[in-house]
């Protein structure tokens, strides 16, 4: 059924195309000074990080859909977001790397801000942040290097977020996972390159999550509760400390594709034999330290899979 | 499934024997050379493609192969030397009377058309098939399989037939490699009709994904094609990072006794590629996505081919 459901959506995107949100917000130019001689309303995409320049001649931007200020410690947010002219239409903010503690209160104009990206500012103040952002429909958060060690408890209040990256940060494991479990819709979660040397068991109660990104981090193992996220669909779990392929992952009764190269796997336990007792049907298992015999039993048992790569 | 095929058409030819049915064939073979000249592929190319059908009643199998060498001086966009080749297998079942040939059509190599003028049609059918191109040298690693699926409707003297390949494996009926990289996904629709005695035209549009390698052993952390950071983007080995296409096009062919010409032209757009790609790995558990270059502007896809071929009936 894949292939014929692949065949319709060819068609169906093409005809889409020139006319979707997605080639509005991220496929067009994107500009990174604003001239007196550009036609500022045609202006969709702006990225002012690498800029030095004054933000002024900002009252044409009409039609912006994604602003990034990233770095530019030297712009006044509050003044900023008053002046866009159209904040409805803006979908995607980046406020990386500014030494941010907190945003302005003006942050409830972008009533329809769907993606808001808050990398390298570890003076943030989660909560407080996250209590200003409460009621816009946002559905993408990024807190990567921003060395989070505790997770807020309103953070379970996003309730339009399905997309959420805490990766680069201090997490270890014990730092109140039961937060994130709560959040309804939450689709994708990174908690790449942090300090988990085992897996949060809370986490288990995601049971709507679809891509759960766990790399880098020291886990020797996967327990058991993991089998309770039941729409996960794509792992990667790649650069841990993983001895031998976590049986618990052939346990889980969504999961397509696994990421988990560059560990230290010898050995494939032996739930992975019985082709009809897990749902997995990609494994890129590259870089780890299967035998001869193991790569054998890699091509028999999994030779039915769409992507395999060890 | 080959073997299943041979099966299933040995106990048709036996039952419908047995019953004292006539069974009508055709077929032809086609030797043919061609050369192609592209801003994609430069190549010359030797082939023997075979195709035949059979017809009980209002019931018809039909079913094509191909084998090819190519001396390639430029292949997906990649200026290289060595000599690659390939082969096609495919299969329909339907019904109709259908003995004009023109199923021939449904090769990918539609240089040169595959005919029989005093033949008609009438066929609707449904199929599969695989394919196999082996490349040399720098392109060695995106030597692919890829399975078929094929619909075909046809009438007494024109068909009109639908092919979506792509290197996907879905056990032994879609048969594709599974390396979600190097030729993926394609998509062709063409009509083809026979003029005369001698000569044949096909017209179509088509669909061409094409992406490179991805290093599997670095975390896909990105920027390009991201969507702002929002998704997780393989990265490419540099020396590979420019092989990306996405071609949407219309070809046509014109085929006389003895000679061809066949010409593509349409644009090759990264956003495009990008955007369907994007599609089905963000929805179907293909993550991450490939590293297109949203930002670029579309280019010219253009090719022209001469062939020369013998049809022996």
């Amino acid at each position: 059924m894949r292939f014929i459901i692949h065949t319709i959506l060819i068609g169906f995107t093409i005809l889409l195309l020139f006319s979707c949100n997605t080639y509005k917000t991220y496929y067009n130019d994107t500009i990174t000074q604003i001239s007196n001689e550009e036609n500022s309303k045609d202006i969709l995409r702006l990225d002012l990080s690498e800029s030095q320049d004054v933000i002024y001649n900002i009252d044409g931007l009409k039609n912006l859909r994604m602003l990034n200020v990233s770095t530019r410690g030297d712009i006044n947010l509050d003044s900023l977001f008053l002046k866009l002219p159209n904040p409805k239409e803006l979908r995607v903010l980046i406020l990386d790397s500014m030494h941010l503690d907190n945003l302005p209160s003006t942050i409830n104009r972008f009533t329809r801000l769907k993606q808001l990206s808050l990398n390298n500012n570890p003076d943030l103040k989660l909560e407080v942040v996250i209590h200003k952002i409460k009621d816009l429909s946002i559905e993408f958060l990024n807190f990567q290097h921003n060395e989070i060690s505790e997770i807020p408890e309103n953070i379970e209040g996003l309730t339009y977020l399905k997309d959420l990256n805490l990766s680069n940060n201090n997490l270890d494991g014990f730092n109140h996972f039961e937060y994130v479990s709560s959040i309804k819709h939450l689709s994708s979660l990174w908690l790449t390159d942090n300090k988990l040397s085992e897996f949060p068991t809370s986490l288990g109660s995601l049971q709507q999550l679809r891509n759960l990104y766990i790399e880098h981090n020291n886990l020797i193992d996967i327990p058991e509760d993991i089998t309770g996220m039941k729409k996960v669909w794509v792992i990667h779990a790649g650069h841990n400390l993983f001895t031998e392929l976590p049986a618990n992952f052939g346990k889980m009764k969504s999961l397509i594709l696994l990421h988990i190269n560059n560990c230290q796997i010898s050995s494939i336990p032996e739930v992975y034999s019985k082709k009809r007792s897990y749902s997995m049907l990609g494994l890129i298992i590259d870089n780890n330290k299967l035998s001869v015999n193991e790569k054998k039993f890699c091509r028999k048992s999994f030779g039915h899979f769409f992507v395999l790569s060890f | 499934m080959r073997m299943l095929l041979f099966i299933l058409l040995v106990s048709f030819a036996t039952i419908t024997d047995s019953l004292g049915q006539s069974i009508e064939t055709n077929g032809a073979i086609l030797l043919g050379t061609n050369i192609t000249l592209g801003n994609q592929n430069v190549l010359f190319n030797v082939s023997l493609k075979g195709f035949g059908t059979l017809n009980y009643g209002d019931a018809s199998i039909e079913t094509g192969a191909t084998l090819y060498l190519n001396q390639i001086f430029k292949r997906h966009t990649l200026k290289t030397r060595g000599v690659g080749g390939g082969y096609e297998l495919f299969a329909l079942g339907g019904v109709g009377k259908n003995n004009n040939l023109l199923g021939a059509s449904i090769f990918q190599n539609s240089s040169s058309l595959l005919f029989d003028s005093r033949e008609s049609g009438g066929f609707k059918g449904l199929g599969f098939g695989f394919q196999r191109e082996l490349l040399t040298k720098a392109l060695s690693a995106y030597t692919s399989r890829r399975g078929s699926v094929i619909v075909r409707y046809s009438e007494r003297d024109y068909s009109i037939q639908m092919v979506f390949r792509n290197d996907l494996k879905l056990g032994n009926i879609f048969n594709g490699q599974a390396t979600d990289y190097g030729a993926t996904g394609s998509l062709y629709i063409s009509y083809s009709t026979i003029t005369s005695n001698q000569s044949a035209y096909l017209a179509g549009i088509g669909l061409d994904l094409f992406t490179p390698k991805p290093n599997f052993s670095r975390t896909p952390t990105n920027t390009l094609n991201s969507d702002d950071g929002r998704k997780n983007v393989w990265f490419i080995e540099p020396s590979q990072k420019h092989l990306f296409y996405t071609n949407l096009y219309g070809y046509a062919t014109y085929q006389d006794e003895f000679y061809s010409v066949s010409g593509s032209l349409g644009v090759n757009s990264q956003k495009l590629g990008a955007y369907i790609q994007n599609t089905l790995h963000d929805n179907f558990g293909l993550n991450p996505r490939f590293p297109w270059d949203v930002a670029a502007p579309d280019k010219l896809f253009y090719e022209v081919r001469t062939s020369g071929s013998i049809q022996l009936d």
